[in-house]
């Protein structure tokens, strides 16, 4: 905490003083530690202490909270979206400083990271990081965010990660998930025949869920040189399967809105809102 | 004169003289090294379609950059080469695949499986019938990766220039001129939009990924190739007076993306192209072919680009 922000703090602990002298029933300030203390006790699942993606990218536990955001990413046009709500506190699911692990070596001699940290700290912005506990959490609220959004949790089968839905081709559903999804995504980039029937749909990520015995395999930040090439592979072969590649945003920003609804009971005393992170990837 | 895979390689390897190092990539993945070799075909990755054109132009040995089995050293989540950091996290959709495999049961809950999920794949049909059509026509894949991104200047970002037809206006404010993300072009002024458009239709991809207002007036780019880490897409936006950014692939979305994303926010007037990894790796194969004609000249060598299969709905 710098010099200023501490004058601030203590100046903003004296008004919420005078507050309390005023109305007494009136609770104490919230602080970014009580949010997070209230997540920790209500997860269900044990807090992973070791995890080195949830936890504080900038602010502290006693920077007070004016507002929660719960978005997929904390870019820098979150936090002007944020700051411009009045809700400081922001809750990513994804980093901030563009490493998983934030790394600050990697960025501590690039412009953009101070402009960001310093557009953050002159706005007295919280971010603080719940990935793995969200994921963790039963039922996954990012998954549940997703087969909510999409109207897809009565599709589900055995497989947490399977549906059968409606027939329907593999080009009409990839503009199916560009509709639905409330950020919209309009970087969808697909392999296989437009008119393959599609009724049993899995989601993938990696190579070897790239094999997955599906009519098509929704699949998030892929990478090319192991789930393109496989799929084209699979195509070539007359595999009856089509593949549709989405954004990271795509498959996860929806779920945040999932995140939303579990954290606005937990905090009565201001707003939690879910700001949708756009895939800001468009085609030509 | 008959030549074997094995004297090829040590070709390359002599024409590299002390350059040369061992990786853990460069290495045959298929056939045998002492087979005579009847004609190469180089390729940014082996798919089974190109593997049979391969086959009819009568080249019994592949050079590539990818592996004909999609496999590549493994990448802590969310690292830059060179840095060693948390183990990379097991995911759940890899478990999700292992179980899928096995005939649907629903994944077990905890930390995934990645080594289960691999070994599962072994007996995947696509990964089966690959290896066997690759056995079946006595193929020798020959992956030369490390070796080739060591060479300076950097042969996949001059084909890349070429097959953009930029190669002429290339200028290095500093540093070694073609060195890997050295350097800018000067490009036709265009807007963003415009400027995609052409790109796209220039190197016949299918789909091209653009970030930043369409608007935007371009007229200088920087150029990257294949996979872009975080430290290749600080190079790129860094480079003086680019108002474009040519990248292949981001590794990741939500680290690499989200970089440009934030650059863009922060008020620069700039563009970002994601052409992908194919349709920026496979023009500096045809170097590679133009490469190895000078010191192999007893059997053919082509350079046999795959395509880019992708396609947008929209």
């Amino acid at each position: 905490m710098t010099h200023l922000s501490r004058r601030e703090f203590v100046a903003m602990a004296g008004a919420t003083l005078a507050a309390t002298q005023l109305a007494p029933a009136q609770a104490p300030k919230l602080t970014a530690g009580e949010v997070v203390d209230r997540i920790k006790k209500n997860l269900g699942i044990p807090w992973n202490a070791t995890t080195f993606r949830d936890t504080y990218k900038i602010g502290s536990p006693e920077s007070p909270v004016t507002g929660i955001v719960s978005t997929f990413g904390s870019n820098l046009s979150i936090m002007q979206k944020a700051v411009k709500a009045g809700l400081n506190m922001i809750v990513t699911h994804e980093p901030t400083f563009w490493s998983d692990a934030d790394i600050i070596d990697m960025v501590k001699d690039d412009p953009l990271y101070h402009f960001k940290l310093d557009y953050a700290t002159k706005n007295k912005l919280v971010v603080w990081r719940i990935h793995d506990h969200v994921h963790s959490h039963k039922p996954d609220l990012i998954w549940a965010g997703w087969n909510k959004g999409l109207g897809w949790e009565k599709y589900l089968t055995g497989n947490d990660r399977g549906y059968v839905i409606p027939p329907t081709t593999l080009k009409d559903l990839a503009l199916f998930l560009d509709k639905t999804l409330p950020a919209g995504t309009k970087s969808i980039r697909c392999i296989g025949d437009p008119n393959l029937p599609v009724t049993r749909v899995a989601t993938g990520r990696d190579l070897t869920s790239m094999g997955m015995d599906a009519d098509c395999i929704i699949s998030s930040d892929s990478r090319e040189y192991n789930c393109y090439e496989y799929a084209r592979d699979s195509v070539h072969m007359g595999i009856k399967r089509g593949y549709i590649y989405i954004a990271h945003e795509a498959a996860e920003d929806v779920g945040t809105q999932e995140v939303a609804n579990w954290l606005r009971p937990l905090v009565p005393e201001v707003e939690v809102r879910y700001m949708p992170t756009t895939d800001e990837f468009w085609g030509v | 004169m008959t030549i074997t895979a094995q004297q090829v390689v040590d070709r390359i390897k002599q024409k590299l003289g002390s350059g040369w190092k061992d990786t853990p990539s460069d290495k045959f993945l298929a056939g045998s090294p002492d087979a005579e070799v009847k004609g190469i075909a180089t390729t940014y990755a082996p798919s089974l379609e190109m593997l049979e054109k391969a086959v009819a132009a009568g080249k019994n040995m592949i050079v590539t950059r990818e592996s004909p089995f999609w496999t590549r050293a493994v990448q802590p989540h969310g690292t830059s080469p060179g840095f060693v950091g948390p183990a990379f996290a097991n995911h759940v959709y890899a478990e999700a695949a292992a179980a899928a495999m096995k005939g649907g049961a629903a994944p077990q809950a905890g930390p995934g499986n990645q080594a289960q999920a691999m070994a599962a794949f072994e007996k995947d049909q696509v990964n089966v019938k690959k290896h066997e059509y690759i056995a079946a026509n006595n193929l020798i894949v020959y992956r030369l990766f490390d070796n080739w991104n060591a060479l300076e200047p950097d042969r996949q970002m001059q084909g890349l220039a070429k097959a953009l037809g930029w190669d002429k206006s290339y200028k290095a404010a500093s540093g070694t001129p073609w060195a890997t993300n050295n350097g800018s072009f000067a490009v036709p002024p265009a807007t963003l939009k415009e400027a995609a458009i052409a790109i796209k239709k220039k190197l016949g991809s299918g789909s091209i990924r653009v970030a930043g207002h369409p608007d935007t007036h371009v007229s200088r780019a920087s150029l990257g190739h294949g996979m872009c880490w975080l430290a290749d897409l600080q190079k790129l936006c860094a480079e003086p007076g680019v108002d474009l950014v040519i990248i292949g692939e981001p590794q990741w979305e939500n680290e690499i993306g989200q970089y440009f994303f934030d650059t863009f926010a922060s008020g620069r007037k700039i563009g970002l192209i994601a052409l992908g990894q194919e349709v920026t790796e496979d023009p500096g194969m045809g170097e590679m072919a133009a490469w190895l004609k000078t010191f192999v000249s007893e059997v053919p060598v082509q350079w046999m680009p795959e395509g880019d299969p992708s396609w947008m709905p929209y």
